[in-house]
């Protein structure tokens, strides 16, 4: 799969155009057409959820179903980067993700640290971003709870500039 | 045609975490994009409102006045889903390191607190 053919979301999970319809394709032109022009975050987040809200209610999907589409997670990461690029919001790192995976599958940060062997004094020291953790006792900790570490590319990595080839 | 009665609230959401609860920082886009999905799920859309909104409070727990900078969300709600509105908020009160989130519903205005997570 080459890049002009997918789009790299900031987590790095990939969408394929291959799984956009004509319509979708169009829509999605206007979406990376208006982000091009660096618009307010704001701005470009009322323009995006409508406009793909309005599509998908259109055929009939539900809000939760409209929410896993593909051009649903574009357009909202398109939005994520001007959020980032306007200084308003900052690029995830693992200790977002430890912190959801806190507040998601444990009661207390404790209940975490039994799970996992990790001291709760390092993990305070971490989350608050006064200390890094080795990654091998991350990995360690990590596999005790059925987690994994991955290597995924980096945020800041340019998106496709090529559009979807859309139907006339 | 049934039409569903709705009133119209809005929050602010500070842009950085709470510098006592947490670290001060700037949100990670994934705070941002929770918070979206949730309430497009739950009610079907927000309006974000331009620019940035200051404000000040005094901190409960420090009795110092702390200054913030906030997004204004709002949301036409349901006049029979106000307790919808009031849990998302009490989430996002962990999701954005906040001790509290300013509520207004039909200019009534009330702050939201985080339900009971230990930290600890």
């Amino acid at each position: 799969m080459s890049l002009d053919d997918h789009y790299v979301d900031l987590r790095g999970h990939e969408f394929s155009f291959d799984q956009l319809d004509a319509d979708e394709r169009r829509l999605l032109n206007t979406l990376m057409q208006r982000a091009d022009r660096a618009p307010p975050w704001h701005e470009f987040a009322n323009f995006w959820m409508k406009l793909v809200g309005e599509f998908y209610h259109g055929r009939g999907l539900s809000r939760p179903q409209v929410r896993h589409t593909a051009l649903y997670g574009i357009a909202q990461d398109l939005g994520s980067r001007l959020a980032v690029a306007q200084g308003v919001a900052r690029n995830p790192d693992y200790r977002d993700e430890i912190e959801e995976l806190i507040r998601t599958r444990f009661k207390t940060r404790r209940e975490f640290c039994e799970a996992t062997g990790l001291s709760e004094d390092m993990l305070s020291h971490v989350l608050a971003r006064r200390k890094h953790i080795a990654i091998d006792t991350l990995s360690e900790a990590l596999s005790r709870i059925g987690c994994f570490l991955r290597i995924v590319p980096q945020p800041g990595s340019k998106r496709p500039r090529r559009k979807p080839n859309a139907v006339a | 045609m049934v039409r569903t009665s709705v009133v119209e609230s809005s929050f602010l959401i500070p842009v950085h975490r709470d510098a006592n609860l947490s670290d001060g920082w700037l949100h990670s886009s994934e705070a941002w994009e929770w918070l979206d999905d949730r309430l497009f799920e739950l009610f079907g859309g927000r309006t974000l409102a331009p620019g940035l909104h200051q404000g000040f409070y005094r901190d409960p727990d420090t009795g110092e006045k702390v200054t913030d900078t906030s997004y204004k969300y709002t949301v036409a709600l349901p006049r029979s889903r106000p307790k919808q509105l009031r849990t998302l908020l009490s989430e996002a009160c962990e999701v954005f390191a906040q001790k509290s989130i300013y509520l207004s519903v039909a200019g009534q205005v009330e702050f939201i607190e985080a339900r009971g997570h230990e930290s600890g």
